[in-house]
């Protein structure tokens, strides 16, 4: 039949298409972390390059209403005076 | 291509880019898909549907039914545009899984294998239940060589392919997309859906149930050479009616041959009261053909067909048969002695590798006593080398305006019509007949 052909082409494209993405996928994603045999006693597994991972950060909900108590807690202070700026001479 | 055969073809590329065209009118705007993660998405979706209609319209036309063969202009046309369907199916259908994981390649390529294997939704591994079902059962077919009744019960899983492919299709909208292909995403499925599995079903459950195939008995068992045996099919009712050149499927009823029906070309004049067929031992249902006894049942579904010289007028006909593609032209030729008049010039060309292969001589050598307008030409190969055109050129005298008939082995018509059309004769003036019909 005509239709061999092309579909035997198909295949082999798609087979070689699809084993390269999930190897490449599954090789990318797997767990970075290699086992080393020790003295033929116990087997280890040794963490490589492990960088410490930031704690997540919890954003809370930060649009409920202050209290009374707390705005009148929350008064405005004295500004505190800027530093003057040094200017710099020629001489200096 | 024939008129007739071209119409079928077109008949049927429209409604398989019926999902495009709904895409394009019932689909997202084009701002909506301008970025390669949505043309690649878009793309993927279209080929699965395309796919889809594609099983669908494989079934409708294996159901043998009357008016596609009109369409088609023969069964073994309809079988044809079956087989080229089903391989296209597959090539769409291998397309829409490497489509819609392009939009993570190469920025995530975790995320995209990810998507090629099973996973916790049932929805997305019913289509990949259903697209390495279709890999295997299509592989089955185009690429191995299963004895016929096995193969014919493995193709029969495809019905099951196509419930896997719709309860992805439905289901697995709810799951992996976001989008809207088109408006109507679900009416459509539902109608490719019940199309095809109403033609399946048809053809599996219902055909033989609702229109009984005619009964016939075995009259005679006769070897014609070494291995090919005529059987004289005597009808227990009313025979059916047909031209000479048909076919018909022949259901065996015999403890020893598999029941599933094969086709054979009718080598008996035309409505003769009893079917001649010539069977050759080349398979491996044939080969068993040696069991069959008189007085066994047999059923006979047809006739099916196009394949007759009348209806082309006054042009010089050029009839080219090899090995047993000679049977087809064993009832015209019965035909030619029935009626004891041709009002035309047929030449018959007779292929065969060695002299004791010859089968029909007698019939076909008592046409030409009726009249002088009919020539047989027995050709051995062993002796003589391979039958070219250039033989039948220099004793038709020209190959144009002639009118040819091809039947005979797959490789032998080949190279016969490569060599035709090579010397300028038109393609609607060659008429084959296909017999391999997996």
């Amino acid at each position: 039949m005509k239709i061999k052909g092309p579909v035997g082409i198909a295949l082999v494209i798609f087979v070689v298409i699809t084993v390269n993405i999930i190897a490449a996928g599954l090789l990318q994603h797997a767990p970075d972390t290699a086992t080393v045999m020790n003295s033929g006693v116990s087997i280890v597994s040794v963490t490589k390059n492990k960088t410490p991972q930031p704690a997540p950060v919890v954003i809370k909900n930060t649009t409920s209403t202050p209290s009374k108590a707390t705005v009148t807690e929350l008064q405005p202070t004295t500004p505190t005076p800027a530093p003057k700026p040094v200017r710099k001479t020629r001489a200096s | 291509m024939k008129p007739k055969t071209v119409l079928g073809w077109t008949i049927l590329l429209i409604l398989v880019l019926a999902p495009v065209a709904a895409w394009y009118f019932l689909g997202p705007s084009a701002e909506e898909w301008t970025d390669y993660s949505s043309i690649t998405h878009t793309l993927g979706e279209l080929t699965a549907l395309v796919a889809l209609t594609m099983m669908a319209l494989t079934f409708v036309l294996s159901t043998r039914i009357k008016f596609i063969e009109d369409i088609f202009g023969g069964l073994d046309k309809v079988y044809i545009a079956h087989g080229i369907l089903g391989g296209s199916a597959l090539i769409m259908i291998l397309a829409h899984p490497i489509l819609l994981v392009l939009k993570f390649v190469p920025s995530d390529m975790y995320q995209a294998a990810v998507y090629l294997l099973p996973s916790a939704y049932w929805s997305v591994n019913f289509g990949i239940i259903a697209l390495l079902g279709l890999i295997g059962l299509i592989v089955i077919t185009l690429f191995t060589k299963l004895k016929y009744n096995t193969w014919k019960f493995t193709h029969e899983f495809l019905g099951l392919v196509f419930i896997f492919a719709l309860l992805h299709a439905v289901l697995v909208r709810n799951v992996a997309t976001q989008d809207n292909i088109f408006n109507g995403y679900y009416w459509y499925t539902a109608i490719v859906g019940f199309i095809g599995l109403s033609a399946f079903s048809y053809s599996l459950f219902l055909k033989d149930r609702l229109f009984k195939a005619a009964t016939y008995t075995i009259k005679s068992i006769t070897q014609r050479s070494e291995n090919t045996f005529e059987l004289i099919l005597s009808a227990e009712h009313k025979p059916i009616s047909y031209r000479s050149g048909q076919f018909i499927f022949v259901r065996f009823y015999n403890e020893q041959l598999s029941k599933e029906a094969h086709p054979f070309s009718i080598a008996s004049r035309s409505d003769s009261p009893d079917i001649k067929i010539i069977v050759k031992q080349l398979g491996d249902f044939t080969s068993k053909i040696v069991h069959l006894r008189r007085g066994d049942k047999v059923s006979v579904e047809g006739p099916y067909g196009r394949f007759n010289y009348h209806g082309r007028g006054k042009a010089h006909q050029v009839w080219i048969a090899a090995g047993i593609g000679i049977t087809p032209f064993i009832g015209m030729a019965e035909d030619i002695r029935v009626e004891k008049k041709l009002e035309n010039t047929i030449d018959l060309y007779y292929a065969v590798k060695n002299g004791t292969d010859f089968v029909g001589l007698e019939e076909l050598n008592a046409a030409t006593k009726v009249t002088k307008n009919f020539r047989v030409f027995p050709w051995v190969t062993s002796d003589n080398g391979h039958l070219t055109t250039e033989t039948i050129e220099r004793a038709s005298g020209g190959l144009k305006d002639k009118e040819f008939y091809l039947c005979g082995p797959s490789g032998f018509k080949e190279g016969i019509i490569h060599n035709l059309l090579k010397a300028g004769v038109a393609k609607e003036h060659i008429h084959t007949e296909e017999f391999d019909f997996r």
